[in-house]
């Protein structure tokens, strides 16, 4: 049995040293836990100052990477139900699918993760 | 792999169920063979200084031997019968083998002794029960302790452990995984029965008015709920500690990473290996958090002790362990 809602398995990691803001690093670890389907719709993601301090971030570095999510539709924020994911992760499932055909076809092409990145941003 | 040879199985049988029960057989025959001369009421509950507090009959003194005797018997040598390999040897065969004995001793000698000074007492409220319980104490201990001896070891097998290859951390990053771990649907529904006994049996004791059985209710009902906060925690890993956290927080056990060695992800059969659920301690240096049987994290302490927690995708956080005391080395050197 899972005591409702509890059940979220999250590996969550963040890289000060990168470009990329922490906020959206931690969104994106998100996303990609959505697409691994560690975690599913229905399921609370852990709470915003357990995850600072797990991080050892700031309580507002994650709020704001949940706020991203939020207005993205893939979590609800509700004051003393924390983030939960809302059924929008369902709709990660066909991305879920063609992304290791996208990579697979990017590393046969020798192409960096940053060259893919670039298409990608391209082709928007 | 089962840790017993059908051999070994056969000596357990005898140990742990044929040899209890016939002594409480060979009690009950005894006491059976005294009728003519006890009285038609005999003492079946005693006060704290030893004399008898209630009187039943001889039928209900034969089954409070009998019915413990072969509950505790059959059930306890089936588990240590059954037991699985572990790659550490497990005591919890012979502790259930030797307390099925002790247990059979202790109740068969305390009866029977305690029928034995009826025969012969003019009035049975003179008749203590505290000689008979101590010999049937000292007797029990005796026999156990024996049983533990004669127990066969459990065999012993090498792990099937999943090697956990550390995760990529750069230097700098930060990891959390996080995970609630729990008990599997039979727990629940093992739980779910449970909950429905003890409120039949309090609306038992409220119909008929008899607050004294009120014992009979409050003490399962705790046990429960301590088994079920026992049984959800939550696994928490980040670059400082593992965290382990029951429900609501009430026990939060914290293992610095710089205390481990190492982290293994591997399969456990929780009752074979760990006798049960719950907090479990198997053997020396072992403590284990088993909800249910499978996937289990496995954390090798730098003073030999082993921490295990049946957590699913413990290989991730076996890899995240990895990586976190592989980057702490590289530091140091």
């Amino acid at each position: 049995m899972k005591i409702e809602q509890y059940d979220s398995s999250m590996l969550i990691r963040v890289d000060p040293s990168s470009a990329i803001p922490l906020f959206e690093q931690l969104a994106a670890a998100v996303r990609s836990e959505v697409l691994r389907q560690s975690v599913v719709a229905g399921e609370r993601l852990p709470s915003a100052r357990d995850l600072a301090e797990s991080l050892d971030l700031n309580v507002h570095t994650v709020l704001r990477g949940y706020q991203l999510l939020r207005d993205e539709g893939l979590i609800d924020l509700r004051r003393g139900r924390g983030a939960v994911v809302t059924d929008h992760a369902r709709n990660y499932a066909a991305l879920a699918a063609v992304l290791p055909q996208l990579v697979a076809e990017a590393k046969r092409l020798n192409l960096s993760p940053t060259a893919l990145a670039a298409l990608v941003r391209e082709a928007y | 792999m089962p840790a017993y040879t059908v051999r070994q199985r056969f000596v357990i049988a005898v140990l742990g169920a044929v040899l209890p029960i016939a002594i409480a057989a060979v009690g009950i025959a005894l006491v059976l063979s005294w009728v003519p001369e006890l009285p038609g009421s005999v003492p079946v509950h005693w006060a704290l200084d030893g004399t008898p507090d209630r009187y039943g009959t001889l039928t209900e003194s034969v089954l409070t031997v009998a019915i413990p005797v072969l509950a505790i018997s059959l059930i306890f040598t089936a588990v240590a019968a059954f037991v699985r390999a572990a790659p550490i040897r497990t005591y919890i065969p012979r502790l259930l083998v030797a307390t099925s004995v002790f247990v059979s001793t202790l109740v068969t000698a305390t009866v029977t002794l305690s029928m034995s000074q009826l025969r012969t007492a003019d009035a049975a409220a003179s008749v203590s029960i505290v000689a008979p319980m101590l010999t049937g104490l000292i007797a029990g201990l005796a026999l156990g302790a024996l049983a533990w001896v004669l127990t066969p070891r459990p065999a012993t097998a090498p792990a099937d452990k999943r090697e956990a290859e550390p995760l990529a951390l750069a230097p700098d990053e930060r990891a959390v995984w996080i995970r609630s771990a729990g008990p599997s649907s039979v727990a629940f529904i093992v739980i779910a029965a449970a909950i429905v006994l003890v409120l039949a049996a309090a609306l038992l004791v409220v119909l008929s008015a008899r607050p004294e059985f009120w014992p009979v209710v409050v003490f399962p009902a705790i046990i429960i709920v301590l088994a079920g906060l026992n049984l959800y925690w939550r696994v928490r890993i980040d670059s400082e500690a593992v965290l382990l956290t029951t429900l609501f927080g009430l026990v939060r056990v914290r293992i610095p990473i710089a205390h481990l060695t190492g982290a293994t992800a591997r399969t456990l059969a929780g009752l074979g290996e760990f006798g049960g659920w719950g907090i479990r301690i198997p053997g020396r240096k072992r403590v284990g958090i088993i909800l249910r049987s499978g996937i289990a994290l496995e954390l090798t302490h730098t003073d030999g002790r082993v921490t295990t927690i049946t957590v699913d995708d413990a290989e991730t956080a076996a890899a995240l362990v990895n990586a976190l005391l592989k980057r702490a080395g590289s530091k140091v050197s």
